[in-house]
């Protein structure tokens, strides 16, 4: 517990200093707002009044202490090329990335734990089920090479054009039909999950393989146990702490992935956002989903810790 | 009087090399007596271990006969750290055997394992520690414990001592000694220490190449060696003169 809430502290620290970060690197590099948002031909005098209306004329600590009570009121600041509350854009959308990581999350974990698992059985016991074993090292190698944007155009093709499960670019807000919505998310999560998948499934094949060649195995089968008493009593326990900590760093992955196949998808999530935030400088907008980003970064990683810490209790940091 | 525990005969065991399978093992034979301390000497790659795995029938790849007269054999292992399960305290790894057995309640198995851990001197204050937590020394005294927690009557160790310190050695080795002494029991003792081996042993095979070149007592075999290894050996172990 006292645990915990060491995490917690060090977690809300470094969140002030990645805000700090995200706001001096959008005012040290260059373009100006002001300019993209008028033209190149607006005069002097149109831009210094749009620059004062959208605070830029005032010192760089000022405007970042004003962001700050901004984004702690939970508003986010004024987005540049929008006109409307950055917490009003980003909203809906932030709900919409999280679902589709959090669906992708669990499909990962939902294949590759059982598929890991019982791969792995197959090795424990003494009759390696040889071709079905060359089968899955085949197939998770394939899995892991293709990225989410083509798994997605593949997926879309077979599904949604061949054999018409899902309608194409049709997305269902969840504010419409929730039962709609997870339908349609559930390839795009797909996606993101499948390779995810493959990657956990080979952690886990080559840590019980690992695990297997240590001397407490051989103990544990002098002892009177069975294959499946020795995988699942002795090994699964202790390879549950490095799969889970790999899981995470997955769970972490997939934000890079979302971006990608929301716009394979045409989904209105976070990652759209983003990219185009980034296109258009509306630098409130990027600034928030930066923050947002590191702090669900960082609360994946404290969370695997405590959770680690709470089954092993070996590890001491 | 005394009844052999364990016949071995004629065993040849192999091992799988890449594409070439090695014969480790060549034409065994031997029996271990009820009550009988023996000793299997040789050096690292001989066979030694080969041949304890054979026996707790951990080597699938062998032929001949290894016939036991007892229920399966317990082991202990050389190296206390890795011998054990990292993950499991020392009450459930002691316990285990029970466990797997199947049969006893919850409270016997407690007072089993409060006695067998009495009985290689440990007490209480180490039943819920990790193997990280404990020494050298215990944690082979955990090991002897969960071998003997069902009360067999033939115990396989393999280089028991030779991971601990001088001192420690003295003691497990005496630890064992008593536990022969009060339970009656049977050991097939591998050990590379002829010193270890002469203290202990009532009986000795040398042991080379998976060939047993030499056999007898401990005093036949030390004091008037016949195979040109043993002679190796034992001038190995007692110096020049």
């Amino acid at each position: 517990m006292r645990y915990a809430i060491r995490k917690l502290v060090t977690l809300i620290v470094t969140l002030f200093a990645v805000s700090l970060l995200a706001f001096l690197a959008f005012s040290v590099i260059p373009g100006d707002p002001a300019v993209l948002q008028l033209g190149v031909n607006a005069t002097p005098e149109a831009l210094d009044a749009l620059r004062a209306e959208m605070g830029l004329d005032r010192s760089v600590f000022v405007r970042y202490f004003e962001w700050l009570g901004e984004m702690m009121s939970g508003e986010m600041g004024q987005s540049f090329a929008h006109g409307v509350s950055v917490r009003e854009l980003v909203g809906d959308r932030l709900i919409i990335t999280g679902s589709l990581m959090g669906m992708g999350f669990l499909m990962t974990l939902g294949i590759a734990l059982p598929v890991g698992v019982l791969g792995a059985g197959g090795t424990a016991g003494r009759c390696e089920h040889r071709p079905l074993q060359g089968i899955l090292t085949g197939v998770t190698q394939v899995m892991m090479a293709v990225p989410p944007l083509f798994l997605g155009l593949v997926l879309t093709f077979v599904f949604g054009v061949t054999l018409r499960v899902f309608t194409p670019s049709a997305f269902v807000s969840f504010r419409e039909s929730i039962g709609g919505y997870l339908f349609y998310m559930l390839f795009p999560a797909l996606a993101i999950a499948l390779p995810k998948a493959a990657m956990v499934v080979r952690v886990i094949r080559s840590s019980v393989r690992d695990e297997l060649r240590k001397d407490y195995v051989q103990t544990a089968v002098s002892r009177g146990n069975g294959p499946r008493a020795v995988l699942y009593r002795h090994v699964l326990p202790n390879i549950a702490v490095p799969v889970l900590t790999f899981a995470a760093l997955t769970l972490i992955m997939m934000i890079t992935d979302s971006i990608v196949v929301e716009q394979v998808f045409s989904i209105p999530g976070a990652g759209r956002l983003l990219v185009s935030a980034i296109g258009a400088r509306d630098y409130p907008v990027v600034q928030a989903l930066v923050v947002v980003i590191a702090a669900f970064v960082m609360v994946v990683h404290a969370v695997t810790d405590v959770v680690a810490r709470g089954i092993d209790r070996r590890i001491v940091f | 009087m005394s009844r052999a525990i364990l016949e071995v005969e004629n065993l040849n065991a192999f091992y799988r090399d890449g594409r070439t399978r090695r014969q480790v093992l060549h034409g065994v034979r031997f029996e271990l007596m009820e009550g009988e301390i023996l000793g299997l000497v040789g050096e690292s790659g001989s066979g030694k271990s080969t041949l304890a795995r054979v026996i707790l029938g951990l080597e699938p790849d062998y032929t001949g006969t290894v016939v036991h007269h007892t229920e399966r054999p317990q082991m202990v292992f050389q190296d206390p750290g890795g011998s054990l399960n990292p993950r499991m305290t020392v009450r459930r790894t002691v316990e285990e055997p029970l466990i797997i057995a199947g049969g006893y309640s919850r409270a016997e198995r407690a007072e089993m394992v409060r006695e067998m851990l009495g009985l290689v001197g440990l007490d209480e204050r180490y039943l819920e520690r990790l193997p990280a937590a404990l020494s050298g020394g215990q944690r082979q005294r955990v090991s002897i414990a969960a071998a003997l927690i069902r009360r067999p009557q033939f115990v396989i160790a393999d280089e028991p001592v030779s991971a601990l310190d001088a001192t420690v050695q003295a003691q497990v080795l005496d630890l064992l000694w008593d536990l022969h002494r009060q339970l009656g029991l049977s050991y097939l003792l591998i050990s590379h220490d002829l010193a270890v081996v002469e203290e202990m042993c009532g009986r000795v095979m040398i042991m080379q190449g998976g060939r047993i070149v030499e056999a007898g007592t401990v005093e036949e075999v030390f004091d008037a060696p016949e195979h040109a290894y043993t002679k190796q050996l034992l001038r190995a172990s007692r110096g020049s003169c």
